[in-house]
């Protein structure tokens, strides 16, 4: 039972030998090709993923700045459009207050000359109803030349002073 | 008392006859199951959609894989397919006795060879990860003092690590011819599930235990 | 050969020395998983190495005990 056979040990060497080159290419090599394949698929999927992440994060901010552009643009144009319509506004408002000045100023001048012409004609009113009272106190016509303009002088001295 | 020891099956007519042993015989058998369903189970291994088949068939190796990075260290490589190939022989051997043959590690030739080839196994991966000075060096670790006991046990390991299985399964063989001889009925069934099934496989687990224990013994690196 | 047999009788004693050594050793163990259960997987592996180490004792009792009787 406890005898040993040298052929047997060898035998048995020989059959483990075998087994073991059979197995580690059949058994384990083919096993561990599939396990090294599906770790290299896997890391492969994940380098992709984070690839793929990266971009679309590129992209993003991309995006994101295009969309500040697009704001400030906008922002721009209506600031512009709004300089210019007030600008517009202003322009139109000074010449509203510029024709409305000129107006009045027309229409003050106009008072002031029709007021002019009726000074006028009431001081020639007067003159002449003075020269008229005169003639009346001196009982004597007063209606030459040289009488009217003394009386016109007197007028416009009164009228000075008044 | 005869069935105890190992029969000679037959005898090559060479050199004046080699006995080719009934455990070599059965050996063979073993080999020709396990390499029949080495072929059969790896026949459409697929990257995606495993089977069922496949993904127990991967998580098996992933598990031996595992089991002999963490006892070995970063060499494990190599060292992976052999320990699964031990531990497939040596399981299916001691649970043959199961279909009535004779398992082969009941005989010490066989058991004899797994410890020789475990100690190849351990002091070559000592020498060719260390280098001869290094290998050297191992056997004055962890101090000096110990070198006697470390070359004792050059002998001593494949001594202890046949002598284990070899006692085991002829041990257990014997309980049970003893138990079929006092009862025949239902009992041996009953135990065998024990002797066969269970103490087969705790001596497989042993073995290969041991044996991925030492080697990583030798080449680890100090952490 | 009566002799012998006894001889035998006294090699196979070595399974004493087995049995009290496993039997420490899963006591011990049994505390720790109790104490760390998270730990059970190290725990086992360090068990099952100490029980064959221990279990090796009363195998080279057995073996010397079959010496003895085929051998002596």
């Amino acid at each position: 039972m406890l005898e040993f056979h040298l052929s047997n040990i060898l035998f048995t060497i020989v059959n483990l030998l075998v087994l073991y080159a059979f197995l580690r290419k059949f058994l384990f090599g083919r096993v561990n090709a599939v396990l090294a394949q599906r770790a290299a698929l896997v890391e492969e999927a994940i380098t992709s993923a984070q690839t793929q992440n990266r971009e679309a994060e590129e992209l993003k901010t991309q995006y994101e700045e295009k969309l500040t552009d697009a704001r400030q643009e906008a922002a721009k144009i209506v600031a512009d459009a709004q300089t210019r319509a007030q600008r517009a506004y202003e322009g139109k408002l000074a010449e509203a207050e510029d024709d409305a000045k000129r107006l009045r100023s027309e229409a003050e001048a106009q008072i002031a000359s029709e007021r002019e012409v009726m000074l006028r004609g009431a001081r020639n009113e007067v003159a002449s109803l003075a020269l008229l009272a005169a003639a009346k106190v001196a009982e004597k016509a007063m209606d030459r030349a040289d009488d009217k303009a003394l009386v016109n002088a007197f007028l416009s001295e009164v009228g000075e002073g008044a | 008392m005869e069935e105890l020891g190992s029969h000679t099956a037959f005898t090559i007519p060479l050199f004046g006859g080699i006995p080719v042993g009934e455990s070599v015989v059965v050996s063979w058998i073993i080999m020709a199951v396990l390499m029949v369903a080495a072929l059969l189970l790896t026949r459409s291994l697929r990257v995606q959609n495993p089977g069922k088949v496949q993904v127990a068939l991967e998580s098996a190796v992933e598990f031996l894989n595992g089991f002999v990075k963490t006892n070995i260290g970063s060499h494990w490589r190599p060292f992976a397919p052999y320990l699964g190939t031990v531990a497939l022989y040596i399981a299916l051997s001691n649970l043959i006795g199961i279909f009535g043959l004779t398992p082969p590690t009941k005989d010490i030739n066989v058991t004899a060879a797994l410890a020789l080839m475990s100690m190849v196994l351990i002091y070559g991966a000592q020498f060719r990860y260390n280098g001869l000075l290094g290998g050297l060096k191992k056997f004055a670790e962890p101090m000096p003092l110990l070198l006697p006991i470390n070359l004792m046990e050059v002998a001593i390991r494949p001594l202890a690590l046949c002598m284990r299985l070899f006692g085991n399964i002829l041990g257990a063989f014997i309980i049970m011819e003893m138990l079929k001889f006092v009862a025949p009925v239902i009992f041996p069934a009953v135990f065998s599930l024990y002797f066969d099934l269970f103490d087969g496989l705790i001596q497989t687990v042993v073995f290969v235990f041991l044996t991925t224990l030492f080697t990583g013994e030798g080449i680890k690196e100090e952490e | 050969m009566s002799l012998a047999i006894i001889a035998a009788g006294i090699a196979v004693f070595t399974g004493i020395g087995a049995g009290i050594g496993i039997g420490f050793a899963t006591g011990k163990a049994s505390e720790a998983i109790a104490r760390q259960p998270e730990a059970s997987g190290k725990i086992n592996s360090a068990l099952l190495l100490g029980c064959a180490l221990a279990e090796g004792t009363a195998i080279f009792g057995f073996i010397t005990a079959l010496l003895i009787i085929f051998m002596g």
